[in-house]
């Protein structure tokens, strides 16, 4: 049995494996959380087993992902991949058991602990409070704006062209969103790392050579770097955010294209950009969040053209709304 | 008066149906479907009422007291056969609390909108709310 510890944002996790390498495995996706956190942690205890847990799956009435289903429990949660392996999770402890069949492939075996590992550290968040939100984040003195895009949307290569006109990022993929006891709402950086297409390249010539990393999913072509190897000091922690930015590609546009976003748009946007489990409590806890922060986020959406790098002043009218 | 509704039929909430005061109104998730509505003003009043648990009756009274006219009966009635078309509301069985409603502006029929785009059923991963990629 092998152990190791990680922060990952607001919680500490200390995972026991019974392999090395299974505690290799689960150290992969743990160690990617490198963003400072400056709070005292909440500490988690996951362990990871190699046996058939010979158990139903679950029927998805928590949540149903692409590869994973989960399942409210009277001690916790239950999840189950569609590949055979399990979790529980007993919330009084704050303890997650994984197994994972040992006929898994390594493939099998990164994939469903990428899923539970997910599940663990998203629940943790939740309990402390915290959203979790897919999207990047660019931030300066005063203002702090929220980029939201589907995959492949373009949110990376807007945060780092950003970064390049002086702004600061809190990452361009996973944030936490908190409403305070003030009722004012803080985002908080998770990774400081971002996932660029190598042809990145092409518009941000320091980026270099991204070829020779390894994509860090078998679904993209993407790579993984640190932003402050990069751009040093680019980097934040916290901030709180006074805009929504719908981004989308589009290939008839010149340059970029900016349009006021209703208010009543907000909400629902940013409520596309979290996992809302079907339970109440949750749900609600988090319904809330957004709401508190839509109504002091102004919100706009941006079409960005083939050309929109090319030249620096397509971003100066962006720069002039955010300022 | 509905076809659906009796004046003295107990109507609440759904349990997997959850509320927040946005704006001036509210907004309504479900939690199965993972529709999400907009409501009003006045229909925000009601449905704290409903939160509770309440009837029709009680519904109609206390709008009244918020300014509602007789002829406006039916758009409470519509609103309502729209939340129970919607599963929003549903019958109850329990003891109704008498929760005290927040409302003050002025009256108006109270209306609700059905957001187009549900929100994603099967999501990418805890993390990611996008739809799957095929793989």
């Amino acid at each position: 049995m092998g152990n190791s510890q990680f922060s990952c944002g607001p919680v500490s996790v200390t995972l026991h494996a019974e392999t090395s390498q299974l505690l290799e495995r689960a150290s992969a996706p743990l160690s990617l959380y490198n963003a400072d956190w400056p709070e005292p942690v909440h500490a988690v205890d996951i362990s990871v087993t190699g046996k058939n847990a010979s158990l139903p799956p679950a029927k998805g009435h928590f949540m149903t992902c692409a590869r994973m289903t989960v399942d409210n429990t009277e001690n916790g949660l239950y999840a189950s991949c569609h590949s055979g392996s399990t979790c529980h999770y007993q919330a009084a402890g704050y303890h997650w058991s994984i197994a994972i069949p040992p006929a898994h492939s390594d493939a099998q075996i990164r994939e469903d602990l990428v899923d539970f590992l997910n599940l663990a550290l998203t629940e943790s968040w939740r309990e402390l409070g915290w959203v979790p939100l897919h999207a990047a984040s660019i931030t300066s003195d005063k203002n702090c704006a929220l980029l939201c895009a589907t995959a492949g949307g373009g949110k990376s290569t807007l945060t780092a062209s950003m970064i390049r006109r002086g702004w600061k990022t809190l990452g361009d993929d996973k944030l936490l969103l908190r409403t305070n006891e003030d009722g004012a709402v803080d985002v908080a950086a998770l990774l400081h790392n971002f996932n660029l297409h190598p042809r990145t390249r092409d518009w941000f010539p320091e980026v270099g050579d991204l070829t020779g990393l390894p994509p860090y999913s078998p679904w993209t072509e993407k790579r993984k770097v640190r932003i402050e190897s990069i751009w040093p000091g680019t980097t934040a922690t916290r901030s709180r955010p006074t805009h929504l930015i719908e981004v989308a590609r589009q290939s008839d546009t010149r340059g970029l294209k900016l349009t006021p976003l209703p208010h009543a748009k907000v909400l629902p946007l940013l409520m596309r950009q979290t996992v809302i489990p079907a339970h109440p409590a949750w749900a609600g806890q988090i319904l809330a969040t957004l709401a508190a922060a839509a109504a002091r986020l102004q919100g706009w959406r941006i079409e960005i053209g083939d050309d929109a790098y090319e030249r620096q002043d397509h971003l100066a009218e962006l720069e002039e709304l955010l300022q | 008066m509905s076809a659906r509704i009796a004046n003295d039929a107990k109507l609440a909430l759904s349990p997997n149906v959850v509320v927040t005061p946005l704006g001036e109104g509210a907004l309504l998730l479900h939690l199965d479907s993972k529709f999400f509505h907009s409501i009003n003003l006045p229909g925000w009043g009601i449905l704290q009422l409903l939160e509770a648990g309440t009837t029709l009756q009680d519904i109609m009274s206390k709008c009244t007291d918020w300014g509602a006219r007789e002829h406006e009966r039916a758009a409470i009635e519509n609103y309502l056969d729209e939340l129970i078309s919607n599963d929003l509301v549903g019958s109850f069985e329990g003891k109704e609390t008498g929760q005290q409603a927040q409302f003050s502006g002025n009256w108006e029929a109270p209306t609700i909108e059905r957001h187009d785009e549900p929100l994603e059923r099967i999501v990418t991963s805890a993390f990611d709310p996008s739809v799957p990629l095929a793989e």
